[in-house]
């Protein structure tokens, strides 16, 4: 049998994990990793240090050819695909250049949005997506002092942090409240006031209606009509997944998403999706949506990985999880912030800035949120997806998090080893 | 080899209530910050629970894989998975991808901290006065593994086979210049494979089960003829062993061939439906020395073969278990090293099938085995016999019984008759090594 040639469109960490799991899976066949970008794979979540300084560029990289060639798998850059064609199992590239596949990975990631605001082709405004992006910010940072961030969503907020980190007069303006997503009001306000106490201003519920030049700044209006000067403006309002090669190819997109099954299968065979691309099953509904980060982009990557060399795995569904570690806080958010007959346990110490909050129905723990508390983050995450009962503990888990939640953990993990007994 | 690395172990809950040296020593001697250690003590006094938490060295670790800028990695030499603090920027991902509470967090520093076992010298481990944590060693094992399995896929062994586990084992430490005798037995499923395929990767001969040390002699002759170094290893059970080979193999044995002599021992012709052996344990149920009517399982004591090679003058005698793969593993180095006599190991091989446990419990009952001394585990270097494990306090072997069907029937008269043959078969062989202790 001829070897099967692997091809993944995207080389970004869901990509990565992909090609990582084949090889550990299987030595034979070909793979091969396509990407618009000129620089070798790297995770954007390292983007926001670059500009802080606590990384360099030389350590950004998640593999470079040496490591490729090791793992037998050839990158090809600057390289975008406008179309797949399923039928004969290609993919075109922009320069008319058509590429056989007997198995596809979408792993293509997203990009910005970029909001509707008057006069925005009239100043120099910058995203901050890719490394080009960050290369060309960083430049402008320069000897300059005045930044404005819209938008106040994972990536905006990690770049605010290094930006104030860095000593830069930040002003951040939001059309809602900082990770709405992740925090819900009160934790928000909490994690807003410590941005405030580090020197950031920040404007929620505002959209920016109008960017003027103003000799070399830029005049910013906001939708009260307050209006103030900076002198870099950064847009991040979030980002929606790079569809447009797919449009038309009977991939099945549902709010420009790839809609995955829990093998990351779309419905047409052989090809599968993973990362910011993919619209894969919810853990707790089943549904299939949209989750862009990190960790799930790694553990999609896997289960396409494994599923594209025959080995069947299943995905258990994506949590939303969040972790931010800023100015010596840590604020963490996982699993559900409310849910139908679910209850709640919930406290704020204003003075100490510590929030505690845990949601859970039925004895299954859904979420959990903790500003400044002493918690191993990922053991909460191991108790939502296990579905570990917390019976009556619930309490005790509110009132001790560290300690019972390692209980917990510890006593499943005996029972499963003892069930693996049985 | 991606999976056999050295590891700490906290047992879990069973730590005193006031108790957290394990935690202060990481605090002192690795990070000076409170509340930030590799191993996390435990304490819920409401559920009565105390214990700890510690990373595992995953094999996969998902720490490394969410790291966005590559600053976690797993060292393939030790498995120990480090942070590389200089390179780590403290987003804190890891401690949100970790779901067994190995990655720290160091507010001082603002970054992750985990276990990297102290550069193979845990501090915790000292500091437990209780026994909880273990540093569990299978580095020199690995060590002196080959990288490849010695077999095809489809090996026909009943699930749980501890010859099986012993074949695949002894396989890998063996080097490339080994032959292998064999004979009728449970490990001619591996070394000659069912209907006759040669699945074994080492070249193997089938000898009848009353010539394989003769056999094994000339081959190891004509080597030694053609000046060329190998192994030649005979791979065979105890009914081989103890019963119907016995006379070639003591013939082998006087004459001080160089070959490696190896029985797998589950006490038994276990191959062809468990027939009782010279090996064969008294009281033991077997189908020639059933439980019934006047039978009360086997009434004879079984020979003890190691003892009896030892006492031909032979060059080097082991007794070894796959429970205790590291004591073994030494031992088949050393039978390796001989270049001047024969060696000869025996391997305690507990059957699933006849003596009758679960499919799981082979590496339990083998160590139990060890543990009550029913099969101590000891060497004879050229006349020199010394223990190379030896239980603090061996248990009662009524443990041992227990966990098995062979015994059921046994009444406590009987066990006490067993545990005074355990005994005296202990002291004898603790006379033989002028009572020394354990040296490793």
């Amino acid at each position: 049998m001829a070897k099967r040639n692997h091809l993944i469109i995207g080389c970004g960490p869901a990509a990565f994990s992909a090609v990582q799991t084949m090889r550990r899976l299987s030595s034979e066949r070909e793979v091969t990793l396509i990407t618009r970008e000129k620089h070798l794979p790297y995770s954007l979540a390292a983007l926001p240090y670059l500009v802080s300084g606590k990384t360099s560029e030389a350590d950004l990289w998640q593999a470079d050819e040496d490591y490729l060639q090791k793992m037998g798998c050839s990158l090809i850059r600057e390289k975008e695909v406008v179309e797949v064609a399923p039928k004969s199992k290609q993919v075109v590239c922009k320069d008319g250049e058509r590429i056989a596949y007997d198995t596809l990975l979408i792993a293509s990631g997203s990009h910005p949005s970029s909001p509707d605001i008057k006069g925005l082709n009239k100043v120099k405004f910058f995203s901050f997506h890719t490394l080009d992006d960050c290369r060309l910010l960083k430049r402008e940072l320069e000897g300059k002092k005045d930044v404005i961030i819209y938008g106040a969503g994972l990536v905006a907020t990690e770049l605010a942090i290094a930006l104030l980190d860095a000593g830069y007069r930040v002003k951040i303006v939001v059309r809602s409240r900082i990770l709405r997503r992740y925090f819900e009001p009160d934790a928000g306000q909490m994690i807003e006031d410590l941005f405030r106490e580090k020197g950031a201003q920040v404007y929620k519920g505002h959209t920016i209606d109008e960017v003027k030049k103003n000799k070399d700044k830029i005049e910013v209006i906001l939708s009260d009509g307050s209006a103030f000067e900076t002198e870099v403006l950064i847009l991040a309002v979030g980002v929606k997944p790079s569809n447009l090669f797919l449009q038309g190819t009977g991939i099945e997109l549902a709010n420009g998403a790839v809609l995955v099954d829990n093998r990351m299968k779309t419905n047409i065979e052989d090809i599968y999706a993973a990362g910011d691309i993919a619209a894969a099953p919810d853990f707790f509904t089943g549904e299939q949506g949209l989750n862009a980060i990190l960790p799930s982009a790694i553990s999609q990557g896997k289960i396409a990985g494994a599923n594209m060399v025959g080995q069947e795995t299943k995905y258990e569904g994506w949590i939303s999880r969040n972790i931010l570690n800023f100015f010596g806080n840590t604020a963490f958010s996982i699993g559900l912030q409310e849910s139908e007959g679910a209850q709640i346990l919930k406290e704020i110490d204003r003075d100490k800035k510590q929030y505690k909050k845990l949601i859970y129905r039925d004895g299954n723990l859904l979420g959990a949120v903790f500003i400044n508390s002493e918690v191993f983050p990922g053991v909460f995450q191991y108790l939502i997806e296990k579905r570990v009962n917390l019976g009556e503990y619930a309490e005790l888990l509110f009132r001790k998090p560290k300690d019972t939640s390692l209980w917990l953990m510890l006593e499943n993990e005996r029972k499963e080893s003892l069930s693996l007994e049985e | 080899m991606g999976s056999f690395y050295d590891v700490l172990k906290v047992e879990s809950g069973k730590c005193p209530a006031d108790c957290s040296a394990c935690e202060q020593v990481c605090v002192e001697e690795r990070t000076g910050k409170e509340g930030c250690s590799g191993i996390t003590a435990v304490h819920l006094p409401e559920v009565n629970y105390h214990g700890g938490a510690i990373c595992n060295q995953c094999g996969e670790p998902a720490c490394m894989e969410v790291c966005p800028v590559g600053a976690i990695t797993k060292d393939e030499n030790d498995g120990v998975v480090r942070i590389d603090e200089e390179r780590c920027v403290g987003c804190g991902i890891c401690t949100l991808a970790c779901p067994y509470g190995g990655m720290s967090w160091n507010r001082d520093k603002r970054k992750p901290f985990k276990c990297d076992l102290c550069d193979g010298e845990p501090k915790c481990l000292g500091s437990c006065k209780y026994g909880n944590i273990s540093f569990l060693k299978s580095r020199p094992v690995v060590d002196q593994l080959r990288s490849e399995d010695a077999f095809s896929p489809g090996v026909p062994n009943c699930i749980g086979c501890s010859v099986e586990l012993a074949v695949r084992f002894t396989f890998q430490i063996l080097p490339k210049n080994t032959f292998i005798f064999s004979t009728e037995g449970c490990s001619i499923f591996l070394t000659r494979g069912q209907s006759m395929r040669a699945i074994c990767a080492l070249p193997t001969y089938i000898c009848c089960m009353t010539h394989v040390a003769s056999t094994a002699t000339g081959l190891k002759r004509y080597y030694q003829r053609m000046g060329k170094e190998v192994n030649v290893v005979a791979f065979v059970g105890d009914g081989d062993a103890v019963d119907v080979g016995f006379q070639p193999l003591s013939g082998a044995a006087e004459r001080g061939e160089n070959i490696i002599f190896i029985c797998a021992d589950n006490e038994g012709y276990q191959a062809t439906g468990n027939q009782r052996s010279g090996s064969t344990s008294i009281f033991s149920r077997t189908a020639t020395s059933p439980v019934g009517g006047k039978w009360r399982g086997k009434p004879e004591k079984a020979k003890n073969l190691p003892l009896i090679m030892a006492f031909h003058g032979i060059s080097y005698v082991a007794t070894a278990t796959v429970a205790y793969p590291e004591d073994y593993a030494r031992k088949l180095a050393k039978a390796m090293a001989v270049k001047d006599g024969m060696s000869y190991i025996h391997l305690l091989c507990p059957c699933v099938q006849a003596w009758g446990f679960r499919s799981d419990q082979t590496v339990e009952v083998s160590r139990m085995a060890v543990e009550t001394s029913y099969f101590p585990l000891w060497e004879a270097e050229k006349g020199k016999f010394r223990f190379t494990y030896e239980p603090e306090r061996p248990k009662p072997i009524k443990e041992y019984a227990q966990l098995m069907a062979k015994y059921r029937h046994m009444n406590d008269r009987e066990m006490a008759y067993f545990q005074d043959e355990v005994d005296s078969s202990l002291s004898l062989l603790r006379s033989l090594a002028g009572m020394r202790g354990v040296e490793t």
